[in-house]
């Protein structure tokens, strides 16, 4: 199966620091990779990488087989319709002037073709899926809780209709109990849509929750990747055991999916 | 559709759809009066604009505003006849005075209106395109802010030759710089919100993200340095004034008649005190204005 988007041998520098090196990942479509490391392991960098907001010094990006390296404008049109980003703080991923109503059609108005009681069902639908009223249509960011943006962000990330979402530690940043609440609305939005999905956390527990698959970040370096229950159950590499004590309590499977 | 057209229906949806809006605008309105110096401003303010926008029609010797000349009443100190008392030509300084507001009110707005012309496209170029675009346009901003803005501004009506127009242009080249500063340094934070970056990985065009996401969160810390800058740009346009580069006599501008008022010091203190008062209160109007508008539109960046 041709992935829907692959990292081959990435490098990135900033100055003379390779935040990433030589790093190589595939996502296929409907797939779930999970992504761990540390904090500065270089997750995000790889997931701005994958957005074409980062270049890279080395190495090659694909979406469905199709090198995405240095294209620009036009080029880069299928990326930008079938892979979306939630980002980590919802309280700076949503622009503070900007309604609920507002945020979600912009990505609709930048594709366009849309007629303006399209556009309002369209919205309305979103909103749906991602669990929020139609009383949240004309609320302003500073109106709602992190959680709620967060769905924003979703229904935002959902609008053009894309096949796979970057979720870059989109539940760091709120309460414990409004985590499992997104965690469980992602994972039913993927089946819905039958999105992939390439989830940044380091909190392995969740991934295990959301993914079947995980990839190990260690100073810019892909040290580990296979199924998630093999990865964590039977750690190959040093630091994904280093890993594993220092964030799991023992029996892991107390968190494991139904 | 039939009920949308109905003005009734149309008012309850634009209530509903700017809903946000208007709870946003009431808090504004209830911080802002909350604060004594900011209302005094506004009051100020206010009162600047009025007597700007009906001043002609109010004021007692509508004649003298344009240098009619009363000799018998020459340097009358105020009386109930000439508020503020008369000048050496025998005009009514209150008269003066107040048509002289006009004069100070397109003087600064239209040294702040050409500043922020210039300034914020400069800025917002800088600031978020960055590179080698911020690098030469940073660098030609510093050389101005390097030297000091009113000895630049004498300079260039020194070579153009004086009058209120030639100070107005001079003081407009030497203002801009500041507004490149603060639009750069906006711009180059909001550059990396993680809304700009999702906007962009929408596709987003970048026009379409300066447009809906950049300008409109310049726009605070705009208001609030335009409105303290009228205040400063009066000033300084006063100063050209005083010194006898800026607006000519009989011309009724403030800082011209505190020039000719002050060698009539101190016997026939009116003269000058009257221009310097308005001068005074004028810039001060428009500081705890801005001020005020600051701690309002921008709560985090003040109360230091």
């Amino acid at each position: 199966m041709i992935p829907l988007l692959e990292l081959r041998d990435v490098t990135v520098r900033f100055g003379a620091h390779a935040a990433v090196r030589e790093a190589s990942l595939a996502l296929q479509p409907g797939a779930a990779l999970g992504l761990v490391g540390e904090s500065g392991s270089g997750k995000s960098t790889l997931l701005r990488v994958l957005l074409r907001l980062q270049d890279v010094a080395a190495g090659q990006v694909l979406m469905d087989g199709a090198e995405i390296t240095t294209a620009r404008n036009a080029a880069l049109r299928a990326l930008r319709r079938d892979v979306q980003v939630v980002f980590q703080n919802p309280h700076s991923a949503l622009n503070p002037r900007l309604s609920v109503h507002d945020a979600v059609a912009e990505p609709l108005l930048i594709q366009g073709g849309l007629s303006r009681t399209k556009l309002r069902a369209r919205i309305d639908g979103l909103l749906d899926d991602v669990g929020l009223g139609p009383e949240f249509l004309w609320r302003y960011p500073h109106e709602l809780s992190g959680g709620q943006k967060q769905r924003v962000c979703i229904a935002r990330a959902l609008a053009p209709g894309p096949r796979a979402l970057l979720l870059d530690e989109p539940t760091s940043a709120l309460d414990v109990s409004v985590q499992a609440q997104i965690i469980d609305l992602l994972r039913r939005l993927r089946a819905r849509h039958q999105l992939a999905f390439l989830f940044i956390s380091h909190n392995l527990a969740v991934v295990q929750l959301l993914c079947e698959e995980i990839a190990v970040l260690r100073q810019g370096e892909v040290v580990e990747r296979g199924p998630v229950a093999a990865v964590l159950h039977a750690p190959a590499h040093d630091y994904t055991r280093a890993l594993l004590a220092s964030v799991l309590p023992p029996g892991i499977n107390r968190l494991a999916a139904p | 559709m039939s009920e949308a057209s109905l003005p009734a229906s149309r008012l309850a949806r634009f209530g509903m759809e700017h809903a946000g809006s208007i709870r946003q605008a009431r808090f504004f309105v209830w911080t802002f009066s909350r604060s004594p110096s900011a209302m005094l401003g506004l009051l100020l303010v206010l009162a600047f604009l009025v007597l700007t926008l009906i001043g002609p029609w109010i004021v007692p010797y509508p004649e003298h505003a344009r240098g009619a000349v009363d000799l018998a009443n020459r340097l009358q100190p105020p009386s109930a006849a000439h508020w503020f008392g008369t000048d050496e030509m025998g005009g009514d300084i209150l008269t003066r005075v107040i048509i002289g507001t006009r004069t100070s009110f397109w003087i600064g707005v239209t040294i702040t209106g050409i500043a922020a012309l210039v300034g914020v496209p400069l800025g917002i170029a800088a600031g978020y395109f960055g590179g080698r675009i911020r690098s030469v346009i940073m660098r030609i901003t510093d050389v101005f802010l390097a030297v000091p803005g009113l000895v630049l501004a004498l300079a260039i009506v020194a070579a153009l030759g004086p009058g209120i127009l030639h100070g107005v242009l001079a003081l407009a080249i030497v203002w801009w710089p500041g507004y490149v500063r603060l639009i750069e340094a906006k711009a180059l934070t909001l550059r990396s919100e993680s809304y700009v970056e999702a906007a962009r990985t929408m596709g987003a065009s970048h026009a379409h993200i300066l447009w809906r996401h950049i300008l409109p969160n310049c726009v605070s810390p705009l208001v609030v340095k335009a409105s303290m800058d009228m205040g400063m740009a009066i000033l300084a346009a006063a100063s050209l004034g005083f010194i006898g580069l800026g607006a000519k006599p009989p011309a009724p501008e403030w800082g011209a008649m505190i020039a000719i008022g002050r060698t009539y010091m101190p016997d026939w203190w009116w003269y000058s005190a009257f221009p310097g008062l308005f001068i005074f209160l004028t810039v001060l109007g428009f500081n705890l204005f801005g001020d005020g508008l600051r701690d309002t539109l921008d709560p985090r960046s003040s109360r230091g």
